[in-house]
């Protein structure tokens, strides 16, 4: 096996496992602090793609923009949803189910309208960044460079606020326990709808961040909710460093696998390794209890 | 028996009756096949209302349901079984399987059940689809598979071809599905399950083990996933894995809780409402269908997060408004 | 009290089930003028929307033309067009209720336009035995057959263009060993890498490397890298739709990759080079690449384009409009023969043969292969991509199949 290869394999691992964590992250986020399967967050995703396809593609603005404004939408309709849909829920029992439903019913109607208002063809986001990074074999597109590093940004810039602002030590004091956290004075109901508004900014700020690699579509939704969950599984739920782990675990199995494997048999190794390490360490890889 | 219970009796008798006159009110070959296709999913909904009141929702309820189905096939199909024996056996391999996982997952608490279901019913499509396609027929899926047929000699003799003879077929195992679910709910088992469902620590304080329990009701539920499989392939005749897959196991489980999860009658009101309401209602609407469709659930679960069963509880205020007006 | 209140309530619930049950029909009564219904079962939504829905509306299109003309005339009676087009969301079980639906409640007798195989084994099964008629898209051996002669293809399928293109390929390009393919993984991905293996190591082609990706992958570069190290002249990408088609040929761009490319049951070029970019497309090999809106296609088929793009904004694609030449067909059939009654109208189509439609000759084969005439050949295009648009090269030679020369 050419070294190249390994090196190219590696570098593919990154920007997978990048690209995976950053969906899951969002998911991890609303599944800690609010215990709520959200099946709506690939239309998140989805959507901030298509947010991203109107700033860059229709109105000119930056990449940079775009990211910001997909936050922005997003994290906006999320914290309308939460409000209106999921708040409700939350206060009546067996909420764990009846909001896991009511998500997939927000997923199919998102998705629909997304076709009745952008159609169903896959549309183009232009790229800002145009270029190919060739060191000796091992290739990576400039596009494709500044979405890593943009992605790491995010990421960094979502621990910061996790661990220096009040806010996020809030949110990080109500995930661990959300009794002793009200006992201090935190108003939960007011955290969890922040979160659930942050979980689904950051589906969008990913879906906004890989469109001019990946074009936008209306079923994008679907694929990218279950790799979430896998990668939530695997990294531990609620966990945001998890999520990460979990992400460029998974990212690096179907990387390093596909140089020697098929795609089916890529799918099986990757899912019987996982449900191996949850025998082993049911919590995930970094997750609680 | 006072009163009360004779009153039920009525009711039940009254509904059966019904029922078994469907055909005298109309022979509209569509409608016989969505009471079909309704008596399957509320069989399917029915067990996994029974795996909810133990306190696990399982994900991988669908793929135990596409076990039956890929089961019963490939005994009619390749070991030319009689369809009313592989039935049983469809059944017998779904809870077998669910007994093996069981040991090893049900050991996890809730949220981590949940998870291993996934990925259980994600790994059952993927080796379905891509892996021993001789036997189970990739993705493609396995082909005209055959209706049931009955030969009584000399009395009575039919192939189920129409959708009428199966709409009976399927009515006698629905309602028996529903009579043995509610034994069991109104047994003492049913009672172990609920206390289980409340808290497991409590149960097992008193010795019985909780886990050996969980496990077993599981069984019980899957076992029946598997009769709706067996029947939903011999009806349609065609099944393929992403008909068992976590995609397909939402549409059932929003009956579930549409309808009201708890009670039996829960998933059969949320079976039949939704099912009615996408199949004769919006399939013309295209596609607007999928939109209504969702906007519909998420409606009625946020104003009755109980279920559709819970409508008496939600409108009986505003009768006794009513009432105290006049 | 409680209880014979719910009791109560239980049994009005089941009555409400019951009435909406048996007046929730869509069958409508007799109307004092002829209607003729044309029924198709789809996806409308979810992933293989870009085909259902462009096959549903040629159906409307039609309905609308004739119409405009004052209905079409069968024997003594003129007949008005009406569609109906239900979702099956990629389902078998739906399509199969679809098709009973159909069937039964609108008394279709032409069901016209199917995409996904699987959906098309379940539907069979309800048409067949009420006769109805039924036109296709549904790739795979099991669907044309002598036991079941009311089911039409109307487009070549993978098995009549793959030998028809690597002939071309080989005989253009004589150097090349070696190939690749990679295709969705589900049916008409499977039954395309057979059929292209086939036809490629008939032309002395062989294939190194095959791959069957997820649907919803979109990150190639893991399975690519590993193409790519077998070092193949030609990748083809089969079965792909235009979105995967164009993010593979993208990533086979800026992954180095300088052979030669081949899209051989691609659908719509225009898309794909729009989603890929002119640079990464270039080169690109189409089966299905005529362009209806240029000098090879009739002034018929240029309006279709012209209006389709008008009103849905997306561009209308060849295998769209085989099902507008499907309705012609048999349109003209149901004229000619006098009656809509299937068998009658399936026996003319089958004596006749060959039609002239809007979208060019069509002629009915299949004798040898299925063991009955039931598929529908038609001229196919091959282009290619370059400079950012698919330039036709030439008619691609489709022998043996009765297809008048041209």
């Amino acid at each position: 096996m050419d070294i190249t290869l390994l090196f190219q394999g590696g570098l593919n691992g990154v920007m997978l496992g990048l690209n995976y964590a950053l969906i899951a992250l969002g998911l991890s986020l609303i599944f800690g602090i609010m215990g709520i399967v959200n099946f709506a967050h690939g239309e998140m995703y989805m959507l901030g793609g298509y947010v991203a396809y109107f700033l860059i593609g229709r109105l000119g603005f930056d990449f940079i923009s775009a990211i910001v404004g997909a936050v922005v939408v997003i994290g906006l309709l999320g914290m309308l949803l939460e409000k209106i849909i999921f708040r409700p829920l939350t206060l009546r029992p067996k909420e764990a189910l009846t909001s896991m439903i009511a998500a997939v019913g927000l997923a199919w109607v998102l998705q629909m309208l997304a076709v009745i208002c952008f159609g169903d063809l896959d549309r183009k986001v232009p790229s800002t960044f145009k270029g190919i990074i060739n060191m000796g074999g091992v290739v990576i597109t400039k596009e494709r460079l500044v979405t890593i590093i943009i992605g790491i940004a995010l990421v960094l810039l979502l621990n910061l606020f996790l661990l220096r602002t009040r806010m996020g030590n809030a949110i990080r004091a109500v995930a661990q326990d959300k009794e002793a956290a009200a006992l201090q004075g935190i108003k939960v109901s007011r955290i969890s709808a922040l979160s659930f508004g942050i979980g689904c900014a950051l589906a969008g700020s990913a879906g906004a961040l890989m469109s001019p690699i990946f074009s936008v579509s209306p079923f994008l939704g679907g694929e990218v909710i279950l790799k979430a969950f896998l990668v939530v599984i695997l990294g531990g739920m609620g966990s945001i460093p998890g999520a990460m782990l979990g992400g460029l675990v998974l990212g690096f199995i179907e990387s390093f696998g596909s140089l020697f494997f098929t795609v089916p048999t890529v799918s099986a190794i990757t899912f019987s390794l996982i449900i191996l390490i949850l025998i082993i360490r049911p919590q995930g890889l970094l997750g609680h209890e | 028996m006072n009163k009360k219970n004779k009153a039920s009796y009525i009711v039940y008798c009254v509904i059966l009756a019904a029922l078994f006159a469907v055909p005298l009110i109309t022979r509209e070959p569509y409608v016989f096949h969505i009471l079909c296709l309704i008596g399957i999913n509320i069989i399917f909904a029915c067990s996994l209302n029974a795996i909810l009141n133990i306190g696990e929702l399982n994900l991988a309820h669908a793929a135990f349901m596409g076990i039956g189905a890929y089961t019963s096939t490939i005994l009619v199909m390749r070991l030319s079984l009689p369809f009313w024996l592989a039935m049983p056996v469809a059944m017998l391999a779904s809870a077998i399987i669910s007994l093996a996982i069981g040991f090893l997952t049900l050991r996890f608490k809730g949220a981590y059940f949940l998870l291993f279901t996934f990925l259980f019913a994600e790994l059952v499509r993927i080796l379905l689809s891509n892996f021993w396609i001789d036997i189970f027929g990739g993705i493609p899926g396995l082909t005209n598979i055959p209706r049931p047929s009955i030969t009584i000699p000399g009395l009575f003799h039919t192939k189920f071809s129409s959708n009428i003879d199966f709409y009976y077929l399927i009515m006698i195992l629905v309602i028996l599905t529903v009579f043995v679910m509610r034994r069991m709910d109104t047994s003492r088992l049913g009672m172990l399950f609920r206390a289980i469902s409340q808290s497991e620590s409590l149960v097992e304080s008193t010795g019985i083990s909780a886990t050996r329990f969980k496990i077993l009701g599981c069984a019980i539920g899957c076992c029946f996933a598997g009769l709706a499989g067996s029947l939903y392939a011999h009806f349609v005749g065609i099944i393929t894995p992403n008909d068992f897959s976590i995609h397909a196991v939402l549409a059932p489980v929003a009956y579930v809780v549409v309808g009201g999860m708890g009670s039996i009658y829960g998933p059969i009101l949320g079976t039949s409402f939704l099912m009615v309401l996408s199949h004769f209602y919006l399939r013309q609407l295209g596609l607007y269908e999928l939109l209504i469709y969702g906007v519909v659930i998420v409606m009625i679960i946020r104003f009755m997060p109980e279920g559709l069963i819970s409508l008496p509880r939600v409108v009986s205020p505003w009768f006794s408004q009513l009432s105290r007006k006049e | 009290m409680m209880r014979e209140k719910r009791m109560m309530i239980t049994v009005c619930f089941f009555m409400m089930f019951f009435v909406l049950l048996l007046t929730g029909q869509t069958g409508k009564a007799v109307a004092a003028e002829k209607v003729l219904v044309i029924g198709t079962t789809l996806p409308l939504s979810g992933p293989a929307a870009g085909w259902g829905l462009g096959l549903s509306r040629m159906n409307d299109f039609f309905a609308e033309d004739i119409n405009k003309k004052g209905g079409l005339k069968i024997g003594k009676d003129v007949y008005k067009i009406k569609t109906v087009s239900y979702d099956h969301k990629g389902s078998p079980s739906e399509a199969a209720a679809n098709a009973t639906k159909l069937v039964s409640q609108d008394k279709i007798q032409y069901l016209i336009g199917g995409v996904i195989a699987a959906t098309g084994m379940a539907i069979l099964p309800v048409t067949q035995p009420a006769k109805v008629v039924t036109t296709s898209l549904w790739w795979g051996k099991g669907i044309i057959g002598s036991d079941k002669p009311f089911s039409f293809r109307q487009t070549v399928s993978q098995m009549e263009i793959a030998p028809a293109m690597y002939a071309w390929i080989k005989k253009n390009n004589p150097n090349i060993k070696t190939m690749a393919q990679i295709n969705p993984n589900d049916t008409s991905g499977w039954d395309t890498a057979a059929a292209v293996r086939e036809a490629a190591e008939a032309n002395g082609i062989q294939v190194v490397a095959q791959e069957f990706f997820e649907r919803g992958t979109k990150d190639m570069y893991p399975f690519l890298t590993r193409i790519l190290a077998k070092k193949p002249d030609l990748i083809d990408v089969g079965a792909t739709t235009p979105g995967d088609g164009a993010l593979i040929v993208k990533q086979l761009y800026e992954l180095g990759y300088k052979g030669v490319k081949a899209w051989t049951c691609g659908t719509n070029p225009i898309e794909i080079i729009k989603l890929c970019g002119d640079e990464a497309a270039e080169g690109l090999l189409f089966a299905y690449g005529q362009d209806l809106n240029g000098p090879n296609s009739s002034p018929e088929t240029r309006a279709l384009s012209k209006r389709y793009m008008a009103k849905f904004k997306e561009p209308l694609a060849p295998h769209h409009v085989t099902s507008y030449a499907m309705l012609e067909i048999f349109a003209q059939a149901m004229g000619k023969a006098g009656t809509t009654d299937t068998t009658a109208v399936s026996n003319f189509v089958e004596k006749t043969k060959t039609f002239n439609t809007s979208f060019g000759p069509f002629v009915l084969v299949g004798k040898q292969k299925y063991g009955i005439e039931r598929q529908f050949v038609h001229r196919m295009m091959l282009a290619q991509a370059r400079g950012g648009k698919p330039v036709e090269i030439e008619w691609l030679a489709l022998p043996g199949l009765g297809l008048p020369k041209y």
